[in-house]
């Protein structure tokens, strides 16, 4: 996989530069180093269309996760920011 | 068949499950003590057959090894890492302990799923919340133990608990308090004490579902708010009904939810990883 952002030490100190391929066993080796997350480039294939069909499904999804919870201003705005982060990886 | 709970007391419904390995319990125990060695570590693994060939399968596989040639209890503690390797021999320890149900209504893969993403969830925030991250795994990962004990102890109960909730759309610790006369959470924190865990676990598995009402601890606040974005973030199977988030429980933890948003990918990334490495 394709990094796209450098990944960094606690110190800041640059591990991997940003757009360097990364194997499983280079991962791996990150993990070790304490690396939680790394954000990385996924070729995306979809059509226009069947990223809006996506982004509907998931925001039905969200929506019925949290149709029978509580209703509190804490789940309506962690039920926004989920929807938010959700529809993020999809843009 | 087991007759139903209501028959039987809790010290019986606890009787009826399996102990859990001695090398697990002794990692729980010494979990906050830094001073454990791996000689000891090794020691208390070895004992268990089973347990050290999955922790050298572990070891062995490609998210740790590239050449899968580590043989020894103490080659794999080395490798993966004398933190890392404790959550990692509780979470395998435990998994095993507990046979797979046959039974259809209950997602056996997805409540370890669920209760593996509270683990790592709790884990990662505890690290900035000045809470041991490895007691806050090993909590996050029984938080619902108390569930499988009612699936393995009284299947035919916990059944009727899931179909009382669903009928009168209340959450699933309610129905049971009305058709078993206890929940999944007290009779958790009773097994938890029949293992000799250290009181912090037993209390956070009591008190993790409902934080306002019991007297508060930052472990018990932890897991609960990570019970609850694991569950809306849809991580492993959960309940239909998602327990509200605790604003008391996040005031304590001085957290807003916009402090959490940016843990979303690495809670992910984390728990598709320890999903991985568990296989």
């Amino acid at each position: 996989m394709i990094l796209a952002a450098a990944v960094t030490d606690s110190l800041g100190q640059t591990l991997v530069a940003e757009g360097s391929e990364i194997s499983a066993g280079g991962l791996a080796g990150l993990r070790r180093h304490g690396v939680a997350a790394i954000t990385y480039l996924e070729e995306d294939t979809r059509t226009e269309e069947e990223l809006l069909a996506e982004r509907n499904r998931v925001t039905q999804q969200i929506m019925e996760r949290f149709a029978h919870s509580e209703k509190s201003s804490s789940m309506a705005f962690l039920q926004q920011i989920i929807l938010e982060y959700r529809l993020e990886r999809l843009s | 068949m087991n007759p139903p709970l209501a028959t039987i007391s809790f010290t019986e419904a606890i009787d009826r499950l399996p102990s859990m390995p001695s090398a697990v319990v002794e990692i729980i125990r010494c979990i906050e003590d830094e001073n454990v060695e791996i000689e000891t570590l090794a020691e208390w693994v070895s004992h268990d057959i089973g347990l050290s060939a999955s922790l050298l399968r572990v070891a062995n596989s490609a998210q740790f090894s590239e050449h899968g040639s580590v043989s020894t209890l103490h080659d794999a503690i080395m490798l993966v890492g004398f933190k890392q390797i404790r959550s990692l021999v509780c979470a395998v320890g435990l998994i095993r302990t507990f046979p797979a149900t046959t039974e259809t209504f209950f997602d056996y893969n997805g409540f370890w799923r669920h209760s593996l993403s509270v683990a790592v969830c709790a884990r990662l925030l505890a690290k900035d919340l000045r809470v041991n991250p490895d007691t806050a795994f090993i909590c996050g990962l029984l938080h619902d133990i108390g569930k499988l004990a009612l699936v393995l102890a009284a299947p035919a109960d916990f059944r009727d608990s899931l179909a009382y909730a669903d009928a009168h759309h209340c959450a699933l610790a309610q129905a049971e308090q009305v058709t078993l006369g206890l929940n999944h959470s007290q009779l958790g924190a009773r097994l938890a004490r029949k293992w000799a865990l250290p009181a912090i676990i037993c209390e956070t598995i009591a008190t993790c579902h409902s934080p306002d009402a019991a007297p508060a601890t930052p472990m018990s606040d932890l897991v609960h708010v990570s019970q609850v974005l694991c569950a809306t973030l849809g991580l492993g199977a959960n309940e239909r009904i998602v327990t509200p988030l605790s604003d008391l429980a996040m005031a304590r933890l001085n957290l807003t939810l916009f402090h959490l948003k940016p843990y979303f990918a690495a809670i992910e990334f984390e728990y598709e990883n320890a999903v991985r490495i568990l296989n």
